[in-house]
């Protein structure tokens, strides 16, 4: 059995635009997406550019939009598509480098401002942090975010202005705010707090839906929301 | 490559990430910009009372018309989608059911229908009465 991959090629050195060319890959039970892209680079065209690493949905390197959504390729099994015809597009809202690669640069430059590293306050204890069970708890999740920009490619907003924080981001922002060990909740909150953060977000939810880690960027954006809100009253911020 | 404009691009969006809260999102934006245009001739209709009630009730009369009646339906329409999604929005977000967002969406999609065919049928109701006729 033959799926067809359709894929959105763009070579700047000699396209002017983008557009789809086919193959034909060999199906076997088990086949991923990713899988499938390595058959056509191996055997069918060496040209084809696309970025993974893991294999594992770890990496965070192979997201892209894979028969109508955002998905990892190397999480993807062709089977779950239930279709003969696989399409595969670049992340949306990225300039595209060549064929399946984008230039994530925006969206780091989105991640690097919000500080991504922990600030603590106190003083640096001589053998190491402890945090409890319950406040490890508060940043479950949180944490599994593996930075494969498929919630920013599929939403909107960072599409109308590049300086929006994005939803990986703000996931990141509270990251940081819920975690025990760091001091700088305030100033956390001040940077996302305005409207190239949390207010301008539209609600839209695109990003709960693909995020491969079911992380619900919604729902920390919601939740940093709230805590601006009580900052601002309370004049903290 | 060529840059893409906005509407290209909203357009790639919507077909790309095609599930309820893009649909609901972009619906919202729609009857946000036809809310808009509807205010800007209600302004224009009342506002014409400053020039006397003579010239006030001429432009009343010219919307009191079967054909603006049954205009009113779809803006009734208009205004209830606009709002009962206004309202789920602000639920999701005073109490964070954000994976409650599609269930939400589609009860209120359920409300809309309800409350739309009761509006239609008392609408046009009343402009079959007006031109003599019954829906009866
Ligand atoms: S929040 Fe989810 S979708 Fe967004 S970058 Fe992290 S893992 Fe990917
Ligand atoms: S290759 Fe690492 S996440 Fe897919």
């Amino acid at each position: 059995m033959e799926k067809t991959f359709r894929i959105l090629r763009y070579d700047p050195e000699k396209d002017q635009e983008a557009h789809f060319q086919d193959y034909k890959v060999p199906y076997e039970k088990g086949l991923t997406v990713l899988e499938g892209l390595y058959y056509i680079l191996e055997n069918l065209d060496a040209t084809l550019a696309f970025r993974s690493s893991c294999r594992a949905a770890i990496c965070g390197s192979c997201a892209m939009h894979i028969n109508g959504q955002y998905r990892l390729a190397c999480r993807t099994q062709v089977s779950a598509l239930n279709s003969d015809l696989i399409t595969v597009r670049p992340l949306s809202h990225l300039t595209i480098l060549k064929d399946l690669v984008v230039d994530l640069k925006p969206f780091f430059d989105n991640y690097k401002k919000i500080e991504p590293y922990l600030q603590p306050e106190k003083a640096e204890p001589a053998k190491e942090f402890t945090q409890s069970e319950k406040e490890r708890g508060k940043i479950d999740k949180l944490v599994d975010c593996i930075l494969c920009a498929a919630c920013y490619g599929s939403c909107p907003v960072a599409s109308t202005n590049p300086k929006y924080l994005g939803p990986q981001a703000l996931v990141a922002a509270l990251r940081f705010i819920n975690d025990s060990r760091d001091g700088k909740t305030q100033e956390r909150l001040a940077i996302v707090a305005n409207d190239e953060g949390i207010f301008r977000c539209h609600t839209i939810f695109n990003c709960q839906q693909v995020c491969p880690k079911d992380i619900d960027p919604t729902n920390a954006i919601l939740k940093l929301r709230g805590k601006s809100f009580m900052s601002k009253l309370t004049g903290k911020i | 490559m060529r840059k893409k404009n906005q509407l290209v691009k909203l357009y790639d969006d919507f077909t790309l990430n095609f599930n309820t809260g893009t649909i609901a999102w972009l619906l919202h934006r729609v009857t946000g910009v036809l809310l808009l245009v509807y205010f800007l001739m209600h302004a224009f209709v009342i506002g014409s009372a400053v020039h006397g009630h003579v010239n006030f009730d001429t432009a009343l009369a010219k919307v009191q018309t079967p054909f603006f009646h049954i205009l009113e339906i779809g803006l009734i329409g208009v205004i209830f989608f606009h709002l009962i999604n206004g309202v789920r929005l602000l639920i999701i977000d005073l109490t964070g059911l954000s994976k409650a967002h599609k269930v939400l969406f589609w009860i209120f999609m359920a409300a809309l229908v309800v409350f739309m065919a009761y509006t239609a049928r008392m609408i046009l109701t009343n402009v079959l009465s007006e031109a003599g006729g019954s829906l009866k």
